[in-house]
């Protein structure tokens, strides 16, 4: 065994840069598995087939949640932030195909990104990236960048953390 | 009566039962009853595209007689024409069809 079973992230040096190596390929071989990191442009369609076909990842509690109680639509947002890196995010929302595309491509362009640079991110943003939504589905996008600005908020990076206390 | 048309065939569904019977009956007021709605699936939503001759009669008719005309979303979506549909026609699913209706509902849903 290459690594002696040390525990990860104490040793310094060469044992270090290894387990970086380990975390980085991890990361490459899980956002290859969900396929979550793809060109968020697109239609609806290519978006809502991409996210059917697609395994997805909860963590234990939704992070961030939106919902319109009128219409019944519902959006979680699932994530794991390290380093003030956004390291895993997902979904669960309603069945609405608008929704859906416009939840799936919230994922591909905010996964692997830094907080502060996905806290940017909105509905605008996905309105231009998905195509043919008629205006009066619009909503759909800015319920799912609500709930991924609560998601940030709730999980802001560690120097916000800090000043906070 | 109120009834309400869901389109949910292709073939000759929209061209024959609605062009020849439905709508012309509609138009001269003979139809025999109140139409609440019509929604449309699959090749059928086709005839919501603006600039489709019959949807033009269809969506003149609609406003007059105050008929809810629905696509099936997720059919709009894979054909590309959601964004290209006349004025006042929805997109939508069973919920948004359900609620569209839930303000004067229909007797009788008929399947073509």
């Amino acid at each position: 065994m290459l690594r002696e079973n040390k525990p990860r992230h104490q040793a310094p040096g060469q044992d270090g840069r290894f387990n970086a190596l380990v975390d980085q390929l991890a990361q490459t071989i899980y956002h290859f598995h969900m396929n979550c990191c793809g060109d968020p442009a697109g239609s609806v369609t290519e978006l809502f087939n991409a996210a059917l076909g697609r395994p997805h990842w909860r963590a234990p509690a939704a992070a961030g949640k939106a919902e319109d109680p009128a219409q019944h639509l519902r959006v979680e947002i699932h994530l794991e932030i390290e380093d003030s890196r956004i390291r895993r995010i997902d979904y669960l929302c309603t069945t609405c195909a608008s929704l859906i595309a416009y939840c799936e491509a919230l994922v591909r362009m905010s996964c692997g990104r830094g907080v502060a640079e996905a806290a940017r991110l909105g509905a605008g943003d996905l309105i231009r990236l998905v195509r043919g939504v008629p205006a009066y589905r619009h909503d759909r996008a800015h319920l799912a960048a609500a709930a991924l600005q609560q998601a940030l908020q709730r999980n802001p990076p560690p120097t916000q953390r800090s000043q906070h206390k | 009566m109120r009834v309400a048309y869901i389109f949910a065939t292709t073939g000759h569904t929209v061209s024959y039962k609605l062009g020849r019977m439905i709508l012309p009956q509609l138009e001269e007021n003979r139809h025999g009853a109140d139409v609440a709605g019509m929604f449309f699936f699959e090749d059928n939503t086709y005839l919501l595209v603006k600039g489709n001759p019959l949807g033009e009669r269809l969506v003149k008719i609609a406003r007059e007689k105050n008929i809810l005309l629905m696509g099936c979303d997720q059919c709009c979506y894979e054909r590309e024409i959601a964004d290209k549909l006349f004025d006042g026609v929805l997109i939508g699913c069973f919920p948004d069809l359900y609620q569209a209706l839930s303000q004067a509902p229909p007797d009788q849903v008929i399947t073509l």
